[in-house]
């Protein structure tokens, strides 16, 4: 049997074609690092809300204990990489574009990396329930490994029965990076078989294996475990390689013709879209009860001696992975900028202090060679290049002129917030124009104003009822002042008549006795 | 011709007895530009527009006694929202009133605190937890930083302070760009 590879029909609007730069981290095998002299963890290394610690400094723990547990209904547990000591929770550089420090857990390795009690029989999915898989899922702290670090479980409890299809995602579009490539390569049974769970799982009735067709040995590893495998229900599609393919809009819309409405999800269509890394920690976590304390990041560009792909810990603080490549290729920091990420969705990090957290698929150490220079930003001249490339047929110059004048009732009239902030319209603009981080702060004051909004209608609310409370208190007192004063009339009248009216009695005794 | 008289008489009757009724039915007690404009400002009841609060300050704009710039807490933004929903030119914060600062929270210095509960009578919006002769203490979620329990405490034992950007509530800042141009 044959399985066949089909190429995407569709196509997403705009795009750009970048070279591509994986080859240079894929000759050698995803190598895997040994445990670093500490560990470093954020407690906030997902979309959601903030884990809660709930170990004590000076506590042993061991690896894959819960060393932070999850918070509300989207968060994600945190667990100990390996087995040491944890010798703080406070505040640490993290890797953010903020560039803040923020609450972390650090734990020196005591290098015996003994693993915490774990059923001894490897399991099988197939007996397991499907809230037990989801039990699994949340409790090993799986989140979406593509770079959005959104929790899995809040994306696979609505398993409804009319999806239409699960999408797994290995179009990895963005130049440099190459750990989902690397990952096909070598994990592809494993990936299939978390295909499998997942199709059991959520009952989708067929999926869509989908890479980018720069990727031609992943493919081929894919088919051939796709082969093996024997499951009719998976399709493997090809794609062809314009940057951002992999963003789950234009991916949709690639394989599907669906265009997702502004405020939607895939899943609000039907399709489940997970990232090949992610199904790969979900079959990890089900079938041998490892939570996600490793992943595999793209170690790469100009300015490291060894570009590769390397599986380490997470919270390996950054400057001991460049140092597992052979080190910074010049010894200067000037000449070197650290991105996390890709050259166009990435964000820089202020030092190489920081960790390894779940969202890092890709360290790029970039030299002036890799990056291009700033330049000084022009005018903009009206050229329309950006709104040609823009993948959710935006109108970036329209969003631009709002935002940069604060007019965010227009820019969202213009539909800022369907920007995925892909960087296409930055790449282009032969002004130079840092269109994203426009789109992204009018993003981010919007957000505070709804915020500022909702905050001050509850203050009034407490105001006015304050009020009515005063007042309240004030009638009563008023009332009963009243009712005390017209008592008191009373009072003295009564008296008043009472002595009135022994006068009268005293008078008429006396006038007999003087008639 | 009196017939027709004495059906217009009649429908003028009825119809006017229909409308003073809706008149006294569905009475507007107040403008609502009031509430509209009450809507948009910061509800932190602090004065510094020299109105006793926000609703009054609202209702003087409304009555034409006071310009839309007034409100530092709310800043430019509030500014802008104002002057868009009355059809205005935004201008910029009067000085006069006070200079837009980042938000703040009271915190009181539970060893200072007397527990004379006066803070708590000044607090607009209940945001001050505490009895007579107990120590006091500020929810801070519910504080608007408007500084009013500040003047009215003995000892001195309030202070504001900054909120401090959380990963949560951070975001990006605008370019930072030499040319006028960009």
């Amino acid at each position: 049997m044959d399985i066949l590879l089909r190429e995407a029909e569709f196509q997403f609007p705009g795009g750009i074609d970048l070279p591509a730069m994986k080859e240079i981290s894929t000759n050698d095998r995803i190598r895997i690092m040994p445990i670093p002299s500490q560990l470093i963890l954020p407690i906030k290394q997902h979309a959601g809300l903030t884990a809660k610690a709930i170990v004590n400094v000076g506590d042993q723990v061991l690896k894959g204990q819960l060393i932070a547990e999850l918070q509300g209904e989207v968060s994600a547990n945190i667990h100990a990489p390996t087995s040491g000591i944890i010798v703080s929770i406070g505040p640490y550089p993290v890797p953010h574009a903020s560039a803040q420090v923020s609450d972390c857990i650090r734990i020196i390795p005591d290098g015996k990396d003994v693993w915490i009690e774990r059923p001894v029989t490897p399991r099988h999915y197939q007996s397991l329930s499907n809230q037990e898989i989801i039990n699994v899922v949340r409790d090993y702290g799986i989140v979406g490994l593509g770079g959005a670090v959104f929790p899995t479980e809040a994306k696979i409890k609505p398993s409804n029965n009319n999806l239409k299809a699960l999408i797994i995602n290995g179009a990895e579009c963005e130049p440099y990076i190459s750990c989902d490539d690397m990952l096909m390569r070598e994990y592809g049974e494993d990936i299939i078989e978390g295909i499998k769970i997942l199709l059991q799982l959520t009952g989708a009735p067929r999926c869509i294996f989908a890479i980018e067709n720069n990727k031609p040995t992943a493919i081929s590893i894919i088919r051939e475990a796709l082969r093996d495998s024997a499951d009719l229900r998976i399709e493997l599609f090809s794609l062809p390689s314009l940057y951002p393919q992999g963003g789950e809009k234009q991916l949709l819309q690639s394989l599907t013709n669906e265009e997702i409405p502004k405020g939607k999800l895939p899943l609000d269509l039907g399709y489940l879209m997970l990232n090949v890394g992610t199904v790969k920690a979900i079959r990890d976590a089900v079938m041998e009860d490892q939570p996600l304390i490793s992943r595999v990041v793209t170690v790469t560009g100009d300015g490291v001696m060894h570009p590769q792909n390397v599986m380490a810990l997470i919270g390996t603080p950054v400057i001991e992975l460049i140092d597992f490549c052979g080190g910074y290729k010049s010894k200067s920091s000037q000449t070197h900028q650290l991105i996390m990420g890709g050259p166009l969705m990435g964000v820089s990090l202020p030092s190489d202090a920081v960790p390894l957290v779940k969202a890092m698929n890709c360290l790029l150490v970039a030299s002036p060679k890799d990056t291009q220079p700033q330049l000084e930003p022009k005018a903009c001249i009206r050229c329309g290049e950006c709104s040609q490339v823009c993948p959710a047929n935006l109108l970036p110059q329209q969003l631009y002129w709002y935002s940069k004048s604060k007019n965010y009732v227009e820019a969202e009239r213009f539909n800022l917030s369907a920007c995925i902030e892909c960087g296409a319209c930055d790449y282009v603009c032969p002004s130079h124009i840092p269109l994203v981080q426009y789109f992204r702060h009018a993003k981010g004051e919007i957000k505070e104003r709804q915020e500022q909004k909702i905050a001050s209608d509850i203050a009034r609310e407490r105001f006015e009822y304050r009020e009515q409370r005063l007042q309240k208190i004030a009638d009563e007192r008023a009332a009963k002042l009243a009712a005390k004063k017209s008592g008191m009339q009373n009072k003295t009248q009564t008296k008043k008549s009472a002595i009135d009216e022994i006068m009268q009695r005293a008078k008429s005794k006396k006038k007999p006795e003087e008639n | 011709m009196i017939s027709a008289l004495i059906i217009f008489v009649i429908a003028a009757i009825v119809l006017g007895a229909i409308l003073g009724f809706a008149s006294v039915r569905f009475q507007v007690d107040e403008n609502p530009v009031v509430e509209q404009i009450n809507a948009i400002l910061p509800q932190t009841q602090c004065g510094q527009c020299t109105f006793p609060g926000c609703k009054p300050y609202a209702t003087a704009i409304v009555n034409g006694e006071a310009d839309i710039n007034q409100c530092p807490p709310g800043g430019e933004a509030t500014i802008q929202a104002l002057a868009t929903l009355l059809g205005l030119e935004a201008k910029p914060l009067n000085p006069d009133n006070g200079i837009e600062e980042k938000t703040t929270v009271a915190i009181i210095d539970e060893a200072t605190c007397i527990g004379c509960t006066l803070c708590i009578q000044a607090c607009p919006v209940d945001a001050i937890l505490g009895a007579a002769k107990q120590m006091h203490t500020v929810i801070a979620s519910e504080c608007t930083g408007c500084d009013l329990c500040l003047p009215p405490c003995p000892v001195d034992c309030i202070d504001m302070v900054e909120v401090n950007v959380s990963l949560q509530s951070w975001h990006w800042e605008l370019p930072q760009t030499t040319s006028k141009l960009a």
